[in-house]
């Protein structure tokens, strides 16, 4: 069974927020919606701007391009500013999590060991698996997921875990059925 | 030393979602953002002439597109949640197993299928109760949850009165 020790850092689940919910498809709606809502309100406009011309067509859609532009920052102060402090956060709060962690793995599945508790996870227990630059990330189900960030592991320790991923819960980013 | 053992169900599921969201911001300041939006939008639709119709069209209109509206909303609060929650229960296998909780005056362990866990009291960020669960939060996002109809009228009392004194009012 091969192992590694290491603290979590506040920057393993900002990551793992980002890669997840990058492979959110309600969230990836709402990043292009104020996208659509504009063409869409421009598209109602269509005749108006026919006859009066574009300049009169962005004023008249100015309300739901204002509103646009505002929900197009509340992302981009979610991505950058508000996930990053809640990153910050988590670990501070979570106590169990400021320790040393230790991650195992065999050809049947995971451990996770920390200073109050383990957890033991099959590789066919889990549904789903992703890959980012900096960690993967294991799902037990849609709401429950481990990060393992990349750092940790070794060229051949990180092709060893993906081999396991795959044959026991299929292609990475597939949800096993 | 007080034991219980119990099994969650899709219902507890989603009262642990509902638990967990209350009073969260972020979910107000999306609301608050989509209602700007469709104020906004029911604006510029007036803006264009779209509600200069003779009076029995507008009255169709506005009837088709609250019976839209209406049907999305009962749908995303009475049929969604539950059917991600019948999912997840699918999906995650240690929630389909028993899990065990103990506590005594130091703290509470949990023990499920796949492992088990030991914390103090002073571990918890903070505690909820709903009308079915107790939820015992590690942070904002993680959590602990103990239905109410594993424990006697005796437990309950006793965890709550635990949760008080080493972790403060529920909040």
């Amino acid at each position: 069974m091969a192992s590694v020790s290491f603290q979590y850092l506040p920057e393993d689940f900002l990551d793992a927020w980002r890669l997840q919910m990058r492979h959110n498809r309600i969230v990836r709606f709402s990043r292009w919606m104020p996208l659509f809502l504009v063409a869409f309100s421009f598209l109602v406009s269509w005749a108006e701007i026919r006859d009066q011309g574009v300049l009169y067509g962005v004023l008249l859609n100015l309300p739901m391009m204002a509103l646009a532009g505002l929900l197009l920052g509340l992302n981009v102060l979610n991505n950058k500013v508000l996930l990053p402090r809640r990153a910050r956060r988590f670990l501070a709060q979570q106590k169990s999590l400021q320790g040393e962690a230790t991650i195992s793995w065999d050809s049947e599945g995971m451990s996770f060991a920390i200073a109050n508790g383990h957890t033991r996870v099959a590789w066919v227990d889990y549904v789903r698996w992703l890959e980012g630059d900096k960690l993967l990330l294991l799902f037990q189900s849609d709401h429950l997921f481990n990060a393992l960030p990349k750092r940790l592991f070794n060229d051949g320790q990180a092709a060893e875990i993906r081999d396991y991923l795959t044959a026991a819960v299929g292609k990475v980013g597939k949800t096993r059925k | 030393m007080q034991t219980v053992t119990y099994r969650f169900d899709a219902t507890d599921i989603v009262d642990h979602w509902r638990v967990q969201r209350r009073g969260n911001r972020a979910i107000l300041v999306v609301r608050i953002v989509m209602l700007v939006f469709g104020v906004g939008y029911l604006a510029s639709m007036w803006n264009v002439g779209v509600f200069d119709m003779p009076m029995p069209e507008l009255l169709l209109s506005v009837g088709i597109g609250g019976a839209i509206a209406l049907a999305l909303v009962l749908l995303l609060v009475h049929y969604v949640p539950p059917a991600q929650a019948r999912r997840v229960i699918l999906q995650q296998k240690s929630l389909r197993g028993d899990w065990t909780a103990a506590w005594d005056a130091q703290g509470i362990g949990f023990t499920s299928t796949n492992g088990q866990s030991r914390l103090a009291w002073g571990d918890f960020h903070k505690w909820r109760e709903s009308s079915r669960s107790f939820l015992l939060f590690q942070s904002d996002v993680a959590y602990s949850a103990i239905p109410k109809r594993a424990l006697t009228d005796i437990e309950l009392v006793m965890l709550r009165d635990s949760l008080l004194g080493a972790v403060g009012p529920s909040r």
